[in-house]
């Protein structure tokens, strides 16, 4: 696992939250990216793209409902055909911006969450009571 | 000799039921609270709710909340529940009856206001979620009810409830296989009965005035709800057989509204030794050698009185049942003497006087709030028993052996039916 989804999160959530001039200047400059990237013409979603090889993102994976996990292995099946054919989605098929949802994003936040208190417990030092 | 010794320790006993202390209650905001103070390090607190299984919206829906205590809250995680007991000392156990599932802590008297709060997060605030369901309870749920299935006298004893109730306190304790639960029942079932109208609050070592505020503190977003209405009992004289692996079992019951001549009637046929390595004098004990137990189980509105009957082979347990049946036909035909009855009557005043003192006394002093809307009166029920008489005891055998319902569990086939044995 490299670096840390709360991090990366934390970071992005002050930037849209606590600094309007960072937001300005940085989200035309993230939508224009992510229509250049083209992920979108293949009709995957954002967190389609996340590195699924790590036990956090496993876990968060494994926790997505039954409707939304079938949702994603289409998708990433699609644009798996769509690349061996060396093709794109016809227009109206593209995902649109508004529909590219983080779905696994809140489900990876919590995962790594959960990992990061237990690491805090298991290194725990118990102080005396005062 | 010793009827001057007896008469000295009754002296003795009347001075200190004058002054025994007893349960202080009260209901704040909706929650009604009861506190047994001691000088004891140790204090124990128990949330009594009125949503044991004979509740259950849904099949099996009463366990998967009982597994969800002490699980993800919206103020801890469980992780840090368990830890946080871990380094203050303490120990927490949900428990599930027919009537009621119970939160219990017991923790050294100055963390009290840390424990009150897991217990009311667990009561009040807990997530729920999908995928605890699926990682954490799911498995303790199939856990739960295959060590019940595995075991031929518990099988025997649900199937009775089964037999005997059919709805409600007939419901099986424990989640089936074939029930279908998800987080959205669970919740459901929470909101419904995980109200302050269904909690009662009882703590031994700790004092009503240290219990009032804390209430306010952590109990106030609780929905205040309605009281769950007991569902009313009718018994039936049913038979429900279970072909198992587990072993051979059979209980034999009758259900009707409490009386105390049922509990002497328990402890009269007995069955368990009151002293290590013995069967003891009891008549099933004589009887059976051990393999049947007579007892009574109270709940809300009825009293199941049942005969487990549990022994190595199919063959063995039946000759056992008959045996059994013919001590509880002995009764009802030919009464009881005069010294069994005094037996039965001490052992009797004292399984009630356990059942409503020390642990089992938490949970039973919440539920006779919750559904009596008293604390249970220990001196007036051991009084009752002591006025039983013999003609009381024949006339309650009577009327069980006129109707019965049989669970039996194992090989069904060689196990005797109701009519065969009545």
């Amino acid at each position: 696992m490299t670096g840390s989804f709360l991090r990366t999160f934390g970071l992005a959530n002050f930037v849209s939250t606590k600094s309007p001039t960072l937001t300005k200047l940085i989200v035309p400059f993230a939508g224009f990216l992510s229509e250049v990237n083209g992920y979108r013409k293949l009709g995957l979603r954002y967190d389609d793209l996340i590195a699924e090889e790590s036990p956090v993102v496993q876990k968060a994976i494994s926790r997505l409902e039954p409707k939304e996990y079938y949702d994603r292995v289409f998708r990433i099946r699609r644009a798996h055909q769509l690349s061996l054919m060396h093709q794109l989605l016809p227009k109206e098929e593209r995902l649109k911006p508004e529909d590219d949802i983080r779905y696994l994003t809140p489900y990876i936040l919590e995962a790594e969450a959960e990992l990061r208190e237990r690491q805090y417990f298991d290194s725990a030092t118990v102080a005396a009571r005062k | 000799m010793l009827a001057a010794r007896r008469a000295s320790i009754a002296a003795t006993s009347s001075v200190a039921s004058s002054t025994r202390r007893s349960f202080a209650s009260a209901t704040v905001d909706g929650v009604q609270l009861a506190a047994l103070d001691s000088k004891t390090q140790i204090a124990s607190l128990a949330f009594v709710v009125k949503a044991g299984s004979r509740y259950a919206a849904a099949p099996g829906v009463a366990h998967a909340l009982e597994r969800f205590a002490f699980q993800n809250t919206k103020t801890r995680s469980a992780l840090r529940v368990t830890r946080e007991a871990e380094f203050l000392g303490a120990s927490l156990t949900p428990s599930l009856s027919r009537d009621a599932i119970v939160l219990e802590a017991d923790f050294l008297k100055e963390d009290l206001p840390y424990f009150f709060e897991v217990l009311a997060d667990s009561f009040a605030r807990p997530h729920l979620a999908r995928h605890e369901l699926a990682e954490v309870v799911a498995p303790l749920l199939k856990f739960d009810s295959s060590a019940a299935a595995a075991d031929a006298a518990v099988s025997a004893v649900e199937a009775l409830h089964l037999a005997a109730y059919r709805r409600g306190l007939g419901l099986p304790l424990y989640a089936q296989p074939v029930d279908s639960i998800s987080a959205k029942t669970v919740a459901e079932y929470k909101d419904l009965v995980y109200t302050k109208a269904n909690l009662a609050i009882v703590g031994a070592g700790v004092s009503l005035d240290q219990l009032k505020p804390l209430v306010a503190d952590f109990l106030e977003d609780a929905v205040a709800g309605t009281a769950s209405a007991v569902p009313a009992s009718s018994f039936f004289a049913g038979d429900v057989r279970v072909s198992s692996t587990a072993g051979s079992a059979l209980a034999l019951g009758h259900a009707s509204p409490y009386a105390p001549e049922l509990a002497v009637l328990a402890a009269l046929l007995g069955g368990v030794p009151s002293i290590k390595w013995s069967y003891g004098s009891s008549l099933l004990a004589t009887a059976t050698q051990g393999k049947a137990v007579a007892s009574l189980s109270n709940y809300a509105g009825s009293s199941l009185f049942k005969i487990v009957v549990n022994a190595d082979s199919a063959a063995e347990t039946s000759a056992a049942t008959k045996a059994a049946a013919a001590a509880l036909k002995s009764v009802a035909s030919s009464g009881v003497s005069s010294e069994d009855l005094k037996k039965a009557i001490a052992q009797a005043k004292f399984s009630a006087v356990a059942a409503l003192e020390g642990k089992p006394g938490l949970t039973a002093t919440g539920l006779s709030l919750l559904t009596a809307g008293t604390i249970p009166d220990i001196a007036s029920s051991v009084s009752a028993i002591g006025s039983v008489s013999a003609d009381k005891v024949k006339a309650a055998a009577e009327a069980i052996v006129k109707k019965i319902a049989v669970g039996a569990v194992g090989k069904v086939s060689e196990l005797p039916y109701a009519d065969e044995l009545f």
